[in-house]
């Protein structure tokens, strides 16, 4: 309270930091001895300045005493002042002195005086109490507006608070969408929603880019964008995507867009649709991935897999020349000795043209089956070009391997024993390097048997399918020094070997040739059998494929 | 048959490279039978005449070398000359030390073959003409004694009949009955007839049986100094 009342207090006060009003209100003995005290100083300073006869006695002293004891000690107080200092004027000052008794002639002196002193007493009062009440009035209205101006500033603080958590989340938002289309934009992934009342698209900043549309477009009809598809992903992605929202299932699906500078790209869309309560269809929400990086990437890969490959089965061609020549030579020494009899035979007294006929017919023969074997070898050491995926009958390719490497197995006193399912249905893949794989898997079965392990070297070789027809399998079995435990984990892996003169890349090949086919190559447990096996499945080609 | 009408024998699994073989061979004027395996081959009865074989290295179950291999662990000698597609020099020399005629590889100029299945010829006739020799003398000897089978080495040694009699601890008249009835029953126009009888016959080796030639063969070296010692 003493900071409000401060602005009604002397100067003197606020100098000094005392209040003698508060002091006042607090002790109400200090109010009361307020009156003798400041009466009996302005009689003292009246009795000395008479004394010394610097003037002649005045009344205003005690009347100014009466005043400031109004207005320090209140009512009551002032009222002991008046009758303090009326009695200091009758003892002291008015003949006869130091009496109580009042002159004739100063009666009216007197009279006036105590008139004077009620009058100052009762002004003061009243001004007193004025001032006490606006005083009171002022502070409370002090009060008041620190009330309100606290309130207010509460008021101001919170709304002030939520401004900044508004801006800070604005910003948040703001950042997080930056972050989002960044996000996309690095991510290459937009995102979109289609809106089943409107039966429009809207597109994310990403997503238009993708499509190669401008911002104009950010809401567009479906349309639109399958008209970008590809003609021969169009049926299928629009046959995919109705039957997702007919059935209200999610959806994702790879497909090529044509922009109109005629890029191609790939996509990848993942869709959700949002339901209602009565299960009806609301929203398509979903994402697309320009993928096209990847894919080519996906495709310089497979190219650098497939002349990998290459290198490999012309390195494996190069292992065969002792059995490959020994094949060409065999219809070819055919060749030349029939020849040679012809020659006799024309030589002699009588010809025997029926010897002759046979004779020519068999050189044309060994002609025909060197040449097959010479086709065979290119074919198997061509370049396969990408996407020369076609139906291939595996257990064919497996006769073939066994025709090139019929030497080979010969050489090496190698007896083969096939059970080729002749159900098994095609495959879809690329002959060469499916033909690269058996012949990789031999290879290994004939070297595996060339330690003397005191047993039959025989090679084993199955296909079979499953029980739906959904994948052939293939089997080699050898019986030779099989895979050393310690080495097991690491068969497949590249550049590992346990021969000197390998590359250790057969088997890796192998394996990433039937993944790319979407097969897969593992050694399976041989039970404790000896010798090691190898088993390779395909997927069947469907019947909807060429 | 003809006891010297030369037989040819063609074993190869190429149904092609066998009727080639065939026909060449037959139009030189060699009698030819062929066969597709090596089992064939060995179960199939064969003439007595000179024959030759023409022989693939790689055979299905029984290779060549199984054959050749298989020939010579029964006293076979038919000459093999071999052929292959594609022969390396290990091969080769293991042919060739096991007795092989000639190696040649395929494609071959119709004289290597030729040329090589008369040498092979040549040598079956030369082998089957001694052997049929051996065969006659081992009757004649079969036909010796005891005691003439004991003279037999002692003779062919160069020894006088009185040193044999010594040796064999009898009178050198018995010496000189045997030593006349070994010379007849051998047909030996003379002594170094017999000597070579003998050593077609294999008498200074391979009699183990007698220990007497054995023994003798230490003195024959060394006479002057075991001539009493023995009895």
């Amino acid at each position: 309270m003493a900071s409000e009342e401060s602005s009604f207090s002397t100067p003197w006060e606020r100098r000094s930091g005392f209040d003698l009003q508060s002091f006042m209100n607090r002790s109400p003995l200090a109010r009361w001895l307020l009156a003798p005290a400041l009466v009996g100083l302005g009689s003292g300073i009246d009795l000395l300045l008479q004394t010394y006869d610097i003037r002649r006695p005045t009344p205003e002293i005690l009347l100014a005493a009466i005043v400031i004891t109004v207005w320090y000690g209140g009512a009551g107080p002032g009222l002991l002042a008046s009758v303090l200092s009326v009695s200091s004027l009758a003892y002291f000052f008015l003949p006869p002195s130091n009496s109580f008794e009042v002159g004739r002639p100063d009666l009216l002196y007197f009279i006036s005086y105590v008139c004077f002193a009620l009058l100052t007493d009762w002004f003061s009062s009243v001004r007193r109490r004025t001032e006490r009440a606006l005083k009171q009035a002022r502070a409370d209205l002090e009060v008041k507006v620190a009330e309100r101006t606290a309130e207010l500033e509460g008021r101001n603080q919170t709304l002030q608070l939520e401004i900044a958590e508004r801006r800070r989340v604005e910003e948040e938002l703001r950042r997080s969408e930056a972050y989002l289309a960044q996000a996309q934009r690095l991510s290459q992934t937009g995102s979109w929603a289609w809106n089943a009342s409107t039966g429009m698209v809207t597109l994310s900043q990403e997503a238009l880019r993708i499509y190669g549309l401008d911002a104009s477009q950010a809401s567009c009809a479906p349309e639109v964008l399958l008209d970008e598809v590809l003609r021969e992903d169009r049926a299928a992605l629009e046959h995919y995507v109705t039957s997702a929202v007919r059935e209200r299932l999610d959806f994702e699906i790879d497909y090529r867009i044509a922009l109109s500078d005629g890029a191609v790209r790939y996509l990848h869309s993942v869709g959700r649709s949002a339901v209602n309560g009565s299960r009806e269809i609301t929203e398509l929400i979903g994402t697309t991935i320009d993928v096209t990086d990847r894919k080519l990437a996906e495709q310089d890969l497979q190219e650098a897999k497939s002349e990998l490959a290459h290198v490999a089965r012309v390195q494996a061609v190069g292992e065969l020349t002792a059995s490959i020549a020994h094949e060409i030579n065999q219809p070819l020494a055919a060749v030349v000795a029939n020849a040679d009899a012809c020659t006799r035979l024309l030589a002699g007294s009588t010809l025997d043209m029926h010897e002759l006929r046979e004779a020519v017919g068999d050189i044309a023969e060994a002609g025909t089956r060197a040449g097959e074997v010479i086709a065979r070898v290119r074919a198997f050491i061509r370049k396969a070009p990408l996407a020369a995926r076609r139906r291939v009958d595996v257990n064919r390719v497996i006769e073939e391997v066994l025709e090139l490497t019929k030497s080979e197995l010969e050489r090496h006193e190698v007896s083969v024993r096939c059970e080729l399912d002749s159900g098994i249905p095609d495959v879809q893949g690329d002959r060469a390097e499916l033909q690269q794989v058996v012949l990789n898997l031999v290879m290994n079965g004939i070297e595996a048997m060339q330690c003397d392990t005191g047993r039959a070297r025989v090679l084993e070789i199955s296909s079979e399918t499953d029980a739906d027809r959904k994948a052939v399998q293939v089997t080699i079995r050898d019986s030779g020094i099989g895979i050393p435990a310690e080495s097991y984990d690491r068969i497949f892996d590249p550049f590992f070997t346990t021969k000197s003169d390998g590359l250790g890349l057969g088997l890796a090949i192998s394996r990433s040739i039937l993944e790319s086919h979407g097969g897969r190559l593992w050694a399976p447990d041989t039970n404790g059998s000896s010798g090691a096996a190898f088993r390779f499945t395909l997927p069947a080609s469907g019947p909807e494929t060429l | 048959m003809s006891q010297d009408a030369p037989v040819v024998f063609v074993v190869d699994d190429e149904k092609l490279v066998r009727r080639a073989l065939e026909r060449l061979i037959r139009a030189a004027g060699f009698e030819v039978r062929s066969f597709a395996s090596a089992q064939d081959f060995l179960r199939a009865e064969r003439p007595d005449a000179p024959a030759c074989l023409v022989l693939d290295v790689r055979l299905p179950d029984l290779s060549g070398m199984d054959l050749q291999q298989e020939l010579i662990r029964t006293g076979d000698e038919l000459p093999i000359v071999f052929v292959t597609g594609h022969g390396d020099i290990p091969m080769t020399v293991r042919a060739m030390k096991a007795g092989a005629v000639e190696f040649l590889t395929k494609p071959f100029r119709d004289q290597d073959l030729l040329g090589a299945i008369e040498q092979g010829i040549k040598r079956h006739r030369a082998d089957r003409q001694h052997r049929r020799e051996v065969l006659a003398l081992r009757h004649c000897y079969e036909s010796l004694t005891a005691r003439e089978r004991e003279v037999f080495p002692l003779v062919t040694s160069g020894l006088l009949n009185k040193q044999i009699a010594v040796q064999l601890g009898t009178s050198e008249k018995t010496i000189k009955v045997h030593r006349g009835q070994v010379m007849h029953k051998m047909q030996a126009a003379s002594l170094a007839d017999l000597v070579r009888i003998g050593e077609k016959l294999g008498i200074r080796r391979s009699n183990p049986a007698s220990g007497l030639s054995q023994r003798f063969r230490y003195n024959h070296s060394r006479p002057l100094l075991f001539k009493e010692g023995s009895s």
